[in-house]
């Protein structure tokens, strides 16, 4: 019964991988493949580009982040939350603006540039991701340690790193996937000096048209995300145990004597992360806020910035549904069984993070015209948008599943409560701060437009991040600050979404 | 009257009950005495219906249990620890019984208010559990367990984790709990004493096969065995 | 107890996305549909044919910067007069595109596509994309633009890419240059931002330019002396015009845009101005053509046809300059008169075979990605 139950529920996001992401994904490669032969000459160097690139990013991202989630993990103070939304923020500005602002601020391109925006960019996945599960952390076995002898600094190092290790392992490896397959910072902030795999796919299959070579890099891309993942899930087994999680009221603190210490970190890492941001929102209200007053009347454009503010949110929204429910029984179905199935099962979902955009854009619509034609419907965006969420979602979740308790879901069925209602009322509220937070980037993802959206051809409806670019590339200086305006759009919805989703309460959920 | 015919359970190719048989009468309070390892709590999970024996039958008034899943059972099971759930304050996790049953409103607070009562509890219903003591926990996990006013109750080493006074005088209250309630109920712990205030009788259990029931004296008078008088002797 | 909040939310987002619908004018048709500024206008019943069952519904596949600015009004006159609908797909840039274009050439997803330009094309018509079809106006449009005798695609505008100069920075002593063979000069050491070829249009055609003008062995070592006098290198146009460009609080006074540019300064002005503050360099122009074409594998090439006659109908080419800052190819269709006035259209702008640009585009890039961007 219950296993059949469970094959059921690993269905879903199978067929779904399935049908939108692997088989469109066979249909390019194969359709680039039989098309001629693919000239991979200098692609040794481009591979050791992207990879060291991907590890510095990741390292950098990670030393960057700690102090910030150790703060945000220890202590509770005013703000923590807008702190926390505020960190967010960049992950879905869309590269082209963030590239302008950089290099307002000076930065040219350069091999630092890049760095410095993968940071930007990825804070905010370190942050999250590895405070989700820090915050909650059990002070006992710590203070075991200091009352066993070991100095504050041991006793951090061998019980609370080894404790945070998977937490941390999951936020590296996104960072690396992103900064591996990154595509507009490098194109920007590059020049064309310093190219990834992803960069040289979009100058293959769209500048070129040269689709034997595009597929070839992309098997090549997909490979390096493929040996990632294998690596992570192997160190991931060794570090992975059972955590006991508190609520976050019984960890965090004030900031006592740490005040100093916290408010620096916080203030620095913050004003440091948000510069580029500020630069945006003064250079919107620049000229007289031209901008703005352009939002407002922005003449016979095909689109208002007020619907693509709603096709915008409607899109988050299915996306975030979709990723939930996906990513949601993915991660069930993973944390529940070990071994090959659910390891390969993993690999497949997180593959679209690692995929070139090109290439899943373009093979969507090479693969989604039968049975149904879904290329000219406005559903191929949250499609799109929802492949590279899941994986969000899964992230975050999986730890928290796996620290579940069984004896409180037993409690709940001894107390008379249906499988259904074990799963709803005791199993749902225990991982909703992980599914929210997962929610939260799933929504980030699509109002940033990330990944294959931007190469599927569509109807022209319009969301924020396309309406920008719409703006950016028509003459007149009142458009241009009109876009500039609609990135500050941009990042007050994506900071109110960050807000709700971290507040979000599912069920009867108290305390978490 | 809870029947268990020859229970046979083993985790591969451990062996943890090889053929139990076990009655609890109605209104009758049964413990289940025996050292670590002995099977007890494996017993217990089967009878809620948590696991299934590999053989054997279990039956309530008759009736085999084997096709009544968990929730139908109407059995209550106090976890060892507690398993008091974490978001949920002191009145959710009593109410989460009824509310199974389908009370709502005045009826519901009813129930959990007079819960919280038979433990003395009424003061703390909207504390988080998280901030309760340990001696609160087990107050509350065993309301939760008694409020809905299961047929059967079963009670899995409920005061192992507390002190020896704290531990004497919740022995007392709750055996006149279950006395008051005429609860049919079985009580599992490795410790005699507690076994001899709680219970009408008791069932020694020891790798994974009842040795002899009755009350403790009688055992110690007339030991079945070597075992029994050693365990029960020290 | 604590789940309204939830529920709530979930219902706003419903009700905010549905009753959104419709709003701005458009019919949608299924409930919960984001707003499609897509042209659903009602086909206008006529009398004579009662029996018609359902009116047909053309799509036309635009690069975004063409999609971007359509409007409810943009075919309306052509739905209203054929009873033929228009959805527009916004397909990325014309690379893209094209590229969209050659994939699903088996089982199309549009029925014209707009926006090809004369760097692609050749590629195009390689690919056998697009039926042939003769416009009723083609004896209108300008002989020069009609690069394929097989009338596979129609041009429906031009631009010319220029340099662009700050009127207000050269109206001193140093006048503005000439042609492309003064940028190398030290009065203009740096003073020119271009756009990197492989990632922008304009700085495609710009590179297309040189290589017209210097020849296939001069262009390198033009290139060479521009990077020696300073050229600076961005991404993409609107970096290089809102950020680099001193009209716009840059230090660059001149920069690779478009000869409507300067009107475009005018009609966009807060104050109105009776002299564009922007000025072209009106020799060593690139020209752009843009050509629409019927792909091949569409169920309605009748209806297709029509919507080509309709792009290149005086009305909608006289609509052309102030939508899209291009051109118009008809040669019948009046300017507006904003570019009468402030529009500077080369008299020799240059142009290279397309069979030339598809053999060597990516040799000539890659050798300058190396001579630029070492």
């Amino acid at each position: 019964m219950r296993s059949k139950r469970f094959w059921l529920l690993a269905l879903v996001p199978a067929l779904y991988v399935g049908a939108f992401f692997l088989y469109p994904l066979g249909r390019i490669l194969w359709a680039g493949f039989v098309s001629g032969t693919p000239d991979l000459r200098g692609s040794g160097s481009l591979i050791w580009f992207t990879t060291w690139q991907a590890l510095a990013s990741t390292a950098l991202t990670v030393i960057v982040a700690f102090p910030l989630t150790a703060i945000l993990s220890n202590f509770t103070f005013r703000g923590r939350e807008t702190v926390r939304a505020l960190v967010t923020i960049p992950f879905v500005m869309p590269t082209m603006v963030v590239a302008t602002a950089f290099v307002a601020i000076g930065w040219t391109a350069s091999i630092w540039a890049i760095l410095a925006a993968h940071v930007f960019y990825n804070l905010a996945v370190v942050v999250r991701t590895v405070g989700g599960v820090w915050s909650r952390l059990d002070r006992h076995p710590y203070e075991a340690a200091r009352t066993l002898g070991a100095p504050r600094f041991t006793a951090f190092r061998a019980v609370t790193i080894p404790m945070l290790t998977p937490a941390l392992m999951a936020a590296a490896a996104i960072v690396f996937l992103f900064s591996f397959t990154s595509f507009g910072v490098v194109l920007v902030l590059g020049g064309l000096r310093y190219r990834t795999l992803e960069v040289e796919i979009y100058q293959q299959a769209v500048t070129f048209l040269d689709l034997p070579t595009a597929a070839a890099l992309s098997v090549v891309q997909i490979l390096g995300v493929a040996v990632t993942m294998l690596l992570y899930a192997r160190v991931q087994r060794r570090a992975g145990r059972r955590l006991h999680l508190v609520s976050e009221n019984q960890r965090l603190r004030p900031f006592g004597r740490y005040r100093l210490l916290g408010v620096g970190v916080v203030g620095v890492t913050l004003s440091l992360h948000l510069l580029p941001l500020a630069l945006l929102v003064w250079r919107s209200f620049r000229s007289g806020a031209v901008g703005w007053r352009f939002l407002a009347d922005p003449g016979p454009l095909a689109v208002t910035p007020v619907s693509a503010i709603r096709n915008s949110l409607f899109f988050a929204f299915l996306t975030t549904v979709m990723a939930l429910l996906i990513g949601g029984s993915a991660a069930w179905v993973i944390a529940r069984k070990s071994g090959m199935t659910s390891g390969v099962f993993d690999l497949a979902l997180m593959l679209p993070l690692g995929t070139s955009a090109v290439t899943i854009g373009l093979g969507m619509l090479v693969a989604l015209d039968r049975p149904i034609d879904l290329r000219r419907s406005w559903v191929i965006v949250p499609l799109a948008h929802s492949l590279v969420a899941i994986p969000f979602v899964v992230r975050a979740t999986i730890p928290a599943l796996r620290s579940l308790r069984t004896d409180l879901l037993e409690a709940a069925a001894v107390l008379g409560a249906s499988p259904w209602g074990v799963w709803r009322q005791i199993e749902l509220p225990l991982v909703a701060r992980p599914l929210a937070v997962g929610a939260g980037f799933a929504a980030a993802v699509s109002l940033g437009e990330f990944g294959a959206s931007t190469f599927v051809a569509r109807p022209a409806s319009a969301t924020v991040p396309t309406l920008l670019f719409q703006l950016l590339g028509r003459p007149g200086f009142a458009s241009y600050g009109g876009a500039l305006a609609l990135a500050v759009v941009l990042m007050v919805l994506t900071g109110a979404i960050t807000l709700v989703a971290d507040r979000g309460r599912v069920g009867e959920l108290g305390t978490f | 009257m809870l029947q268990c015919r020859d229970i046979h359970k083993a985790f591969g190719s451990t062996i943890v009950l090889a053929g139990v048989d076990l009655e609890v009468a109605d209104g009758e309070v049964v413990a289940l005495l025996g050292p670590s390892g002995s099977g007890k709590s494996t017993l217990l999970r089967l009878i809620a219906g948590l696991d299934r024996p590999d053989r054997g039958t279990l039956s309530w008034d008759g009736a085999d249990l084997r096709d009544t899943p968990v929730h139908r059972r109407r059995f209550g099971l106090m976890f060892q620890e507690y398993a008091l759930f974490p978001h949920k304050s002191v009145w959710g996790n009593v109410a989460f019984g009824l509310t199974q049953l389908g009370l709502r409103g005045a009826e519901l607070k009813k129930g959990v208010d007079r819960a919280l009562e038979w433990v003395g509890m009424e003061q703390m219903a909207e504390r988080q559990i998280d901030a309760l003591s340990g001696g609160e926990q087990q107050r509350v996990a065993l309301a939760r367990t008694l409020a809905p006013r299961p047929r059967l109750v079963m009670l899995d080493e409920p005061l192992g984790a507390l002190d020896r006074l704290l531990r004497e005088r919740l022995v007392r209250e709750m055996r006149a709990l279950l006395l008051e309630r005429r609860a049919t109920a079985i009580y599992v712990t490795h410790d005699h004493d507690e076994a001899a205030s709680i219970a009408d009788r008791v069932a020694l259990i020891n790798d994974g096969h009842i040795v002899q029931t009755g009350t403790i004296e009688m055992m110690k008078a007339a030991p079945k065995s070597e075992w029994v008088s050693q365990f029960l002797g020290a | 107890m604590k789940q309204r909040p939830i529920a709530l939310l979930c219902l706003a987002a419903v009700a905010l996305t549905a009753c959104g619908t419709g709003s701005t004018g458009t019919a949608s048709t299924e409930a919960g549909e984001p707003t499609d500024p897509t042209i659903t206008i009602e086909s206008v019943p006529d009398s004579t044919t009662t029996t018609e069952p359902e009116p047909i519904v053309l799509t036309l596949m635009a690069h975004n910067s063409f999609a971007g600015a359509v409007t409810n009004d943009t075919f309306g006159t052509f739905t209203a007069e054929t009873g033929v609908e228009v959805v527009v797909l916004a397909a990325g840039d014309a690379g893209t595109m094209l590229s969209q274009a050659i994939l699903t050439k088996a089982n199309p997803i549009a029925d014209v596509l707009f926006g090809i330009d004369d760097a692609f094309l050749s590629r195009a018509l390689d690919e056998n994309l697009f039926l042939a079809f003769e416009s009723v106006r083609i004896g209108d449009l300008a002989a020069s633009l009609r690069l394929d005798p097989l009338n596979r695609v129609t041009p429906i505008d031009f631009g010319d890419v220029c340099v662009n100069y700050d009127r207000a920075i050269f109206a001193g002593e140093v006048p503005p240059p000439l042609n492309l063979e003064q940028l190398i000069l030290p009065e203009f050491a740096d003073r020119l931002v271009v756009q990197n070829p492989a990632t922008s249009s304009p700085g495609l055609a710009f590179l297309l330019a040189t290589i017209a003008v210097f020849g296939e062995d001069g262009w390198q070592e033009y290139w060479a002396d521009l990077v020696d006098n300073g050229v600076k290198v961005v991404s993409d146009w609107d970096t290089a015009y809102y950020a680099e460009f001193t009209r716009y609080g840059g230090d660059r006074p001149m920069v690779v845009s478009y000869a409507s540019s300067p009107p475009a300064e005018v009609i966009f002005s807060d104050q109105p101005i009776d002299i564009a503050p922007t000025g072209v360099v009106d020799e060593g122009c690139y020209r752009q053509i843009e050509f629409a074409g019927i792909l091949a594998g569409t169920r309605h090439e009748e209806a297709a046809g029509l919507l080509i006659d309709y792009m290149t109908s005086i009305p909608f080419q006289e609509s052309i300059p102030e939508t899209w800052f291009v051109f118009p190819a008809n040669e019948k269709a009046q300017l507006p008169d904003v570019f009468e006035e402030h529009a500077v259209i080369p008299a020799a702008p240059f142009t290279l075979d397309p069979e030339d640009i598809e053999e060597n585009r990516e040799r000539w890039i890659k050798e300058w990605t190396e001579i630029v961007l070492p």
